[in-house]
């Protein structure tokens, strides 16, 4: 038996269903547009935003090296000129915790609180950015 | 007639249990250094792994720090905010987290076995 839902698009449509309704047109993954060091350098770039990072988890399979489960690890990071937003905006994302995605028809485990080590706020390239993170399986 | 004649006391528990802690203490040490180090080189597998041209050092930062019962690995200084590689445009980095995804289940059965082990001092079973 294959592991399910492993195409972290499906993954991240999930998980914007999942954010609170004001951030809707601010969620992206991969490059934003604007970025004049991307791919799509047409355009501003947005006041402020979430980046989501999804990726597959290592979860011990059985002896058999089988696994029925997978495993995923999500971080959001808040983007934003001022660092008062970045924080406003870090705790409206933290809303995530707990819930359950539906990922192609399959639901996961409560979405577990996984900070990552750089999650603080601080200065970056241009703008201030905060984190926060979860894990969870399929 | 053949007789058995068994003669015993409780000494030899009392004495095995009273060493139990001082194991514990001994061989969990031994546990979380070498588990520590292990967690070290993983990270700086995944550390050169997704190095990009600018970080091909960068793995040399990761170092480990074992005392007692008590143990960590990670970058020994924290990445310049205007590095190559850093900040939003770079995505995130998650050597850590992915090292410690293997570290982690590694270390509770490595603790496991080593508890085990204190109740049969002897290596019988």
């Amino acid at each position: 038996m294959t592991a399910p839902a492993l195409d972290e698009r499906d993954h991240f449509d999930a998980i914007k269903a999942a954010l609170p309704a004001a951030l809707d047109g601010h969620v992206y993954r991969g490059e934003v547009p604007g970025d004049t060091k991307g791919t799509d350098p047409a355009g501003e770039l947005p006041d402020w935003w979430v980046q989501v990072h999804i990726e597959r988890r290592y979860v011990e399979s059985s002896a058999s090296g089988r696994t029925s489960r997978s495993g995923w690890r999500v971080i959001l990071r808040a983007v934003d000129n001022l660092p008062g937003n970045v924080l406003n905006t870090v705790s409206q994302v933290a809303a995530i915790e707990g819930t359950r995605l539906t990922i192609d028809g399959t639901e996961s485990t409560p979405l577990v609180y996984d900070p990552p080590t750089d999650g603080d706020l601080k200065h970056d390239d241009g703008r201030f950015s905060a984190a926060t993170g979860c894990t969870y399986a399929l | 007639m053949a007789r058995v004649s068994v003669e015993h006391n409780l000494g030899d528990l009392v004495s095995d249990l009273s060493r139990i802690p001082v194991d514990a203490v001994t061989q969990g040490a031994k546990v979380v250094k070498k588990d520590t180090r292990e967690g070290r080189n993983i990270a700086r597998r995944f550390a050169r792994s997704s190095a990009g041209p600018h970080g091909k050092s960068y793995y040399k930062r990761i170092t480990d720090e074992a005392s007692g019962l008590e143990g960590e690995y990670g970058p020994t200084a924290v990445k310049g905010e205007n590095y190559v590689g850093a900040g939003w445009r770079s995505g995130e980095n998650t050597d850590l987290p992915r090292s410690a995804d293997i570290i982690g289940p590694k270390l509770a059965k490595d603790v496991g076995e080593m508890v085990d082990s204190l109740f049969w001092p002897s290596g019988d079973r």
